[in-house]
Parts: C-alpha cells; sequence; structure tokens
C-alpha cells in the first residue's frame, strides 16, 4: 500500500451515524447528566458535527440517520459546492 | 524566506573567533539555518546582519496570544497545513456573540449557556473562552453596560470587542483592558486610532478588510505602522466564502512564506446562518480549516460536546501516542472488596473508562498494563494486550494484595482472551464486561448487586 494505489483511488463512504449515536455524548440520558440537555439534540449535534469532519477530510458520502441531521448536512454539501 | 547556510555563512564576519561555541563561521551557519542555535550567539555581526536574520528565521505565521493570567491564549504559529504532516499547535478558541441591541432574555440564555458549560474529556477542561461583544447601537454607553454585564456574570471570558469606531472602543478598553481583550476592527479608515489604542494597552488587534487583496493591503499598512499583534478577517460572511478566504490566507502564509497573511484567522460563523445546527456544520469545517477565534451566535450544551470534542482531536500532536502510565488506579474510595477492570495505557480509552467508572458511582480499580499505548483491539491485535501483560502487571503492582477479589473485568472486545487469562492466572476468574464503555455504569451496578446478593 502506498501514495497512489489505484486500489485506494475509489469514493469513499463513511457510515457516521453508527459511530455519532454510540458514544457517550449521546447515549447518556438526560436524567443521568441534566445539564447536557435533551439527549436528541446530542445525537444529531454529534452526528452532523462528525458528518463534516469526514466529509472535510474527503469522504464522498455520508450515512446519516436522523432527518435533522440529512437536512444540515445537504444544506452544508449544497452552499460549499455551489 | 528561509536562508540556507552558504546565504547565512555571508552574512557572518567570517573571522572564525568560536566565540559562539563552534569552530568555524561555517559550522555556526549551517547550525543556524537548521534552527538550532541563535543568532545572537555571534558578537561580531552587524545590526542591519542581525535584523536580516531575524526576518529570515522566524516562523512563516506568527504566534500571537491575548487574555491574561489564567485566561491567557495563544492563537497561530502553525508550520503546516494538515495535521498527519506535523501536528498543529494551537486550538482554536469558541467566542458567543452578545449584541447592545440584544434583548434581556438573549443575553441571559447566552450567559447561562457560557456559566453552564464546563465539560472534562481526557483530562483537559473545557469551556467558552470568548465573549464577542458587537456594538450595534452606536451608543458608548448602552455598549460598555453590556460589557461590564457580561464579564462580571461570566468572570472567566475574555472580551472581543467589536466596533470600528475608535471612541466606542476606547470606552470599551477602559472598563475591560486588564482582562486583555481582543480589540476587533482596525479598518483602512481607522487604523491608526485602532493600532495607537491597541499598543497602549498591549492588545491582539482584530484587522478586517472586504476581500483579501484588502485586506493584504490594510496589513502591509499596519505593518508599516509598527503593529504585529494581528488577527485577520476577510469578511465573507457566507460558508463557502470564509471558508475560501481561510484556505488562502493559510496557504499564502506557509506556502509562500508571505508573512503579510502570517497571522491567525477569524470565523464569524454567527452571520453565516441563523440555524444553530447549520453553525454547528460551519463551526466545526472552522475548527479543522484554520480559524483561530470562531464566533457562534449561541452555543448550548449539545453544540459544546462535538465542537470541543473535535478541536480535541485535531489539536493532539499525532506523532505522540497519548498514554497513560502504567499502574493498578483507585477510581472512588475504592477499597480491597472493589471490583477490578483491565483496560489498555492508551490515553482516550483510559479517561473514558475511568470516566463512565465514575459516573457509575461504584469504587473500583482499572488496572493498567503495558499494551503499547494502542486502543483495545488494535494493542490486542498487535500482541501487546494478551494474558501475559495482563499477569505480569497484576504481579509488577501487586494487585494480589491490594483486593480480595478474584475476578477480574474485561473489556467486551477482547472477550477472547478469557480462557488465555485464566490459564495464565490460576485462581482468577475473568468477567467480560460491555463492549463500550458507556455500558459500564449499568454494567457495574448490575455486578454489585450480583457480588452483594452471592
Amino acid at each position: 500500500m502506498e501514495q497512489n494505489d489505484e486500489t485506494l483511488q475509489m469514493p469513499i463512504i463513511s457510515p457516521v451515524s453508527f459511530e455519532a449515536w454510540k458514544v457517550k455524548e449521546s447515549v447518556v440520558t438526560q436524567e443521568d447528566i441534566p445539564e447536557w440537555g435533551p439527549q436528541e439534540e446530542r445525537g444529531i449535534a454529534m452526528e452532523i458535527s462528525s458528518a463534516v469532519g469526514v466529509l472535510t477530510a474527503g469522504a464522498n458520502a455520508v450515512i446519516l440517520r436522523h432527518p435533522r441531521s440529512v437536512e444540515v448536512i445537504r444544506n452544508f454539501i449544497t452552499e460549499m459546492t455551489e | 524566506m528561509a536562508l540556507n547556510g552558504m546565504q547565512i555563512y555571508k552574512l557572518l564576519p567570517r573571522k572564525n573567533c568560536k566565540e559562539c561555541g563552534f569552530p568555524t563561521c561555517l559550522a555556526f551557519a549551517m547550525k543556524l539555518a537548521q534552527g538550532g542555535t541563535e543568532a545572537e550567539k555571534c558578537p561580531y555581526m552587524s545590526e542591519e546582519a542581525k535584523a536580516q536574520l531575524a526576518e529570515a528565521t522566524a516562523p512563516p505565521m506568527k504566534t500571537v496570544k491575548f487574555g491574561r493570567g489564567d485566561t491567557e491564549y495563544t492563537l497561530g504559529g502553525e508550520t503546516v497545513l494538515f495535521r498527519h504532516e506535523k501536528t498543529f499547535v494551537n486550538r482554536p478558541r469558541f467566542a458567543i456573540l452578545f449584541s447592545d441591541t440584544m434583548t434581556e432574555d438573549e443575553i441571559k440564555t447566552r450567559i447561562d449557556h457560557i456559566n453552564a458549560i464546563d465539560y472534562t474529556r481526557i483530562n483537559e477542561e473545557m469551556y467558552i473562552e470568548v465573549g464577542a461583544f458587537r456594538c450595534e447601537s452606536q451608543d458608548k454607553d448602552k455598549f460598555t453596560s453590556l460589557i461590564k454585564n457580561v464579564t462580571e456574570s461570566c468572570p472567566k471570558i475574555v472580551p472581543m470587542i467589536i466596533t470600528e469606531n475608535p471612541e466606542i472602543a476606547k470606552a470599551a478598553l477602559d472598563i475591560s483592558a486588564e482582562k486583555g481583550p481582543i480589540l476587533f476592527g482596525a479598518t483602512a479608515d481607522n487604523y491608526e486610532d485602532m493600532v495607537k489604542l491597541a499598543k497602549e494597552n498591549n492588545l491582539l488587534l482584530g484587522v478586517t478588510a472586504d476581500g483579501k487583496e484588502n485586506l493584504y493591503e490594510l496589513v502591509q499598512k499596519i505593518q508599516n505602522a509598527g503593529y504585529k499583534e494581528l488577527l485577520l478577517d476577510a469578511k465573507s460572511r457566507n460558508l463557502k466564502g470564509a471558508f475560501d478566504d481561510m484556505v488562502n490566507i493559510r496557504r499564502t502564509a506557509l506556502l509562500s512564506g508571505d508573512r503579510t497573511f502570517g497571522y491567525p484567522t477569524a470565523a464569524f460563523v454567527c452571520d453565516m446562518s441563523t440555524d444553530k445546527m447549520m453553525q454547528l456544520a460551519c463551526a466545526s469545517l472552522f475548527v479543522e480549516k484554520y480559524a483561530s477565534i470562531i464566533v457562534l451566535s449561541d452555543m448550548d450544551y449539545a453544540m459544546a460536546l462535538p465542537l470541543f470534542a473535535l478541536r480535541q482531536n485535531i489539536y493532539t500532536d499525532p506523532q505522540r501516542p497519548m498514554r497513560i502510565e502504567q499502574d493498578v488506579y483507585k477510581i472512588g474510595p475504592a477499597d480491597e472488596e472493589s471490583p477490578l477492570l483491565v483496560t489498555v495505557d492508551f490515553a482516550l480509552t483510559y479517561f473514558i473508562v475511568s470516566g463512565e467508572v465514575e459516573r457509575s458511582k461504584v469504587p473500583a480499580w482499572i488496572l493498567i498494563p503495558d499494551a503499547g499505548g494502542y486502543s483495545v483491539l488494535t494493542a490486542w491485535a498487535a500482541g501487546k494486550f494478551n494474558a501475559k501483560s495482563i499477569a505480569k502487571a497484576l504481579k509488577e503492582f501487586d494487585v494480589e494484595n491490594k483486593v480480595k477479589t478474584r475476578e477480574m473485568i474485561i473489556p467486551g472486545k477482547v472477550a477472547v482472551l478469557k480462557a488465555d487469562i485464566e490459564d495464565e492466572l490460576p485462581g482468577w476468574k475473568v468477567i467480560v464486561g460491555p463492549e463500550e464503555a458507556a455500558a459500564l455504569p449499568n454494567f457495574l451496578k448490575k455486578y454489585k448487586e450480583q457480588n452483594k446478593a452471592s
């Protein structure tokens, strides 16, 4: 494996949702840590921020779970590429 | 641009006096070119040559500071465009926007958020560092009373004073200069007054102009006026334009070695969208792509968690694996009756696991063997986290005399180690724990109840 390796020159898809929705910041309930606020909001935020991260790093597609994240990331991509 | 050894040699007196500690002027020049010594060591260099050398050996991007005392922050000083080339050094700081035309309620919400957010991850305590105050009323008294009100309620924040009116800026500085605020708003029209204010108070000066060309000209004027503690803004207030500004300014500084753009930049995410989740997306982009001050309309805990985590991830040094010392750690008031967990010496893993154990409120011990500083699965795959390394740590840290239990909880991801460990350590029973640390609180509570019952 080296730079310019042909087998690596394929589009990249990143399964953001699987990771974003299982970290502590998204799974802790509001009863557990009340100051962190609603759990759903935290999951959406984690999903959006992670998706921007991998898109900036070169991902060509991301898998998202929440409709709100899809809406925001779709906007983000449109604004960046228009 | 950087000089090579021969070019530096030509600036030296070439008398081989050895007073710099090197055998010849040429040897000294070579070392200087590599950054291995300082020009001051040569007692015979002319002032002119010294200035030329200082200019040539200075880093391409300036390091600047703002704030004072415990709340002093460093920005800039980056040497690479991509983290994987070396490392990024000075993390961006987050600012929340306050305007003197906001309602009491809007101001109160923001103050509450600033005071609530205090998030510790991998041993770093993170909070909102900056309050950005934008004067929109053009009323001096209104503006200063806003700054007073907010800085008194949030003593930790450093103010960023946003106005293009030097008189208003002066009034704001009269009540906040001791906090080392960022003075934001030197323009082509006011820069002489603004530079004077920044100089007098030793402040980081924000420079703002429409577009990169105008900004470039203005920075040159300010540099000629003798001030170099700057924060740049090319005024694009849409996502794509601002991204383009950030990338071009940083490339000009690092790739072309042009120091006119060798300063940190500010991103006004607050003006790019009214949707808070869209602002989060923009802010995430600018954490990675080169902003040093990121101004948001507001930030609640849901936004803070991913932003702070992302920033921490991007701004740690990839050349140094973050390892924690091998030992048996006590979490909470653990005693000889408490359970024993085992995980790896990768700092990220340790702090996540210990954080979850703390959250469970079940006092426990965590044994950290030599696992090469890798995460659980990587260390296992590399043969570093196995029955032998665990048994070795168990003996070395005298665990059998510290706890009565003969059960150890291992990470669920390496359940395959169970039999090996039990063979290696007769008398010990291995309990397979959860795959994710986040499940530890429930797991430990149940584990404790079961042990009580039996």
